[in-house]
């Protein structure tokens, strides 16, 4: 579905990627992990065009992403969450999710909303103004939204990232649940345990390198990344 | 969505087009005046404020006023086209400078594309004053009158009324569509608009295009009406006026837009007798108004019934 090709990306001097290729394939959820500054969310910039490679292809559905705006890249069927929440925070929740619906083409219908929303758990909230929900809240709303697109293929950047462990499973589970539907997932995560419950497979970047990719069992046994990101106790813990 | 307690405009634009029609058998020649410039001044106000609703504040819509009253003059008066033609012509004029000057500024947001702007702004002005043999420079051009029956004040007067009726209708539709849902998101977050797939330079060029079509056509009424031009008319003072009525009045809503007018146009009549000094008052109105409702006026009181209607579940 998704095939990176030789991704090379430089700001100034710095390397922040570095040949990277590896393929997504449909209906699977590929985790993106690695230390702080590995270049994950850079390559998530990428794939949706918000910065261009210095060398290297993006593939989607056979066609070269690397010179199409960014817009354009989210109609084709990429639609991403972000690390730090954006929302439209003034809006209600019900008018973020309508917004998105109308640039797909569709006049959402209330009860579509509502079921979109219910997904995520916030039908009750719908009409709160986004500023006023919980960080969590605001995590799933992101999801929504990216939801409400209609992606082939959706990029979530740290989606439990400030979630208790309850939330986290019941967005794991929701998760799971797009990717019964047909979503394809590429997943930057650092909690482990959710990786491993979740991903079909694991890319791991260190330095803007690709230094494994494997399943998430065989992962969690490579030498390289246990040095590089896990460490031994991490690897018990998950 | 956000303008939905508004919906009942219509009904308003119809009372007020009641109104306007019987409005002359009850009032004089110079109150039929005021109304004609107040309509001008709306057409103008409404033309930005669909650049100011996505959180770009532009300076130049005197600019495109400029050049939509110069077009449709010089068209009159050296080539003798119709009236309409001219008016047209001249609308299409500015908006084509729209674009043209949005191209290259909407690169820039915030304080830079207000200072961009203000900069083409200011190089139309003086080329308004510069090219003599062109615009009559400092001098102006004269005797540019409109047709049977507009050269009466009443029949004028219908003619711009109804021309600022259907640019706040046409405004209070664009902002209730699928259209005025982008521009609120570009307004909120630009780069997330951008990634949920809306192509916002295409709306952002649309939007400043447009309003410089409404400037132009407003410079059009504004120069048959008043039989003269100079580039007095459109200096950067006028687009800052502009950009107060907007502001003050609340950006991205219809209403706003029509307070707007009335405070930017009215507050400095009402205070004529302080002589320069009323446009200290407006400056005051102005800090006091983003001061304690950022919003502005009608942007305030929506924004508190959306909030009231979001508490209520």
């Amino acid at each position: 579905m998704l095939e990176l090709e030789k991704i090379t990306k430089k700001f100034g001097g710095i390397v922040a990627l570095e040949n990277i290729s590896f393929q997504i394939i449909e209906n699977e959820i590929l985790g993106l992990i690695g230390p702080n500054g590995a270049g994950k969310t850079t390559l998530f910039n990428i794939i949706t065009g918000l910065y261009r490679p210095d060398r290297g292809k993006v593939i989607f559905d056979n066609q070269n992403l690397c010179k199409l705006p960014v817009y354009r890249i989210a109609r084709r069927g990429i639609a991403r969450t972000f690390q730090t929440t954006k929302l439209f925070f003034n809006l209600s929740a019900e008018d973020n999710i309508r917004i998105g619906c109308e640039v797909m083409g569709r006049i959402p219908e209330d009860q579509d909303i509502r079921n979109l929303l219910s997904l995520v758990e916030l039908e009750s909230k719908r009409k709160k103004l986004v500023h006023q929900f919980t960080c969590a809240e605001q995590k799933r709303l992101m999801i929504a939204l990216a939801v409400c697109l209609q992606p082939k293929l959706l990029l979530l950047d740290e989606p439990t990232a400030g979630m208790s462990a309850e939330e986290t499973l019941e967005t794991l589970e929701m998760l799971d649940n797009l990717r019964k539907d047909g979503t394809t997932i590429l997943l930057i995560e650092h909690n482990m345990r959710a990786v491993s419950k979740i991903c079909d497979r694991v890319v791991v970047l260190n330095f803007g390198k690709l230094i494994a990719e494997d399943s998430p069992g065989e992962i969690m046994k490579n030498q390289k990344v246990i040095e590089a990101y896990l460490g031994e106790e991490n690897v018990l813990v998950a | 969505m956000i303008e939905k307690k508004f919906s009942s405009i219509t009904c308003l634009l119809l009372g007020a087009g009641g109104l306007v029609s019987i409005a002359p058998l009850f009032i004089g020649q110079y109150f039929l005046h005021i109304i004609i410039m107040v309509s001008i001044w709306v057409l103008l106000i409404v033309g930005l404020n669909f650049v100011v609703a996505m959180g770009y504040n532009s300076i130049c819509q005197a600019a495109f006023y400029g050049v939509g009253a110069y077009t449709a003059a010089l068209l009159t008066l050296r080539v003798g086209t119709p009236f309409w033609v001219s008016l047209i012509l001249g609308m299409f004029l500015a908006g084509g400078a729209g674009f043209l000057i949005g191209y290259p500024a909407f690169r820039m947001r915030g304080h830079y594309f207000a200072i961009v702007t203000l900069a083409f702004g200011l190089i139309l002005n003086l080329l308004f004053f510069n090219l003599n043999t062109i615009t009559g420079g400092d001098r102006g051009l004269t005797g540019i009158f409109p047709p049977f029956p507009f050269f009466s004040v009443v029949w004028y007067y219908y003619l711009v009324v109804g021309f600022a009726l259907a640019a706040i209708f046409i405004s209070h539709k664009l902002f209730k569509s699928r259209f005025g849902r982008q521009l609120v998101a570009i307004r909120e977050d630009e780069d997330l608009a951008t990634q949920i797939g809306i192509n916002t330079k295409k709306c952002k060029l649309t939007c400043f295009s447009v309003g410089a079509c409404f400037a132009g056509l407003a410079g059009g009424l504004m120069v048959h009406y008043i039989n003269f031009i100079h580039p007095e008319f459109f200096t950067f003072g006028y687009s800052f006026t502009m950009l107060i009525g907007v502001l003050i009045g609340g950006a991205g809503s219809t209403i706003g837009a029509i307070l707007g007018t009335g405070i930017a146009v009215g507050l400095p009549e009402i205070f004529r007798f302080a002589g320069q000094g009323r446009y200290i008052i407006l400056g005051i109105v102005l800090i006091v108004t983003v001061s304690f409702l950022p919003r502005g006026i009608a942007g305030t009181i929506v924004h508190y019934f959306y909030q009231k209607k979001s508490r209520g579940e």
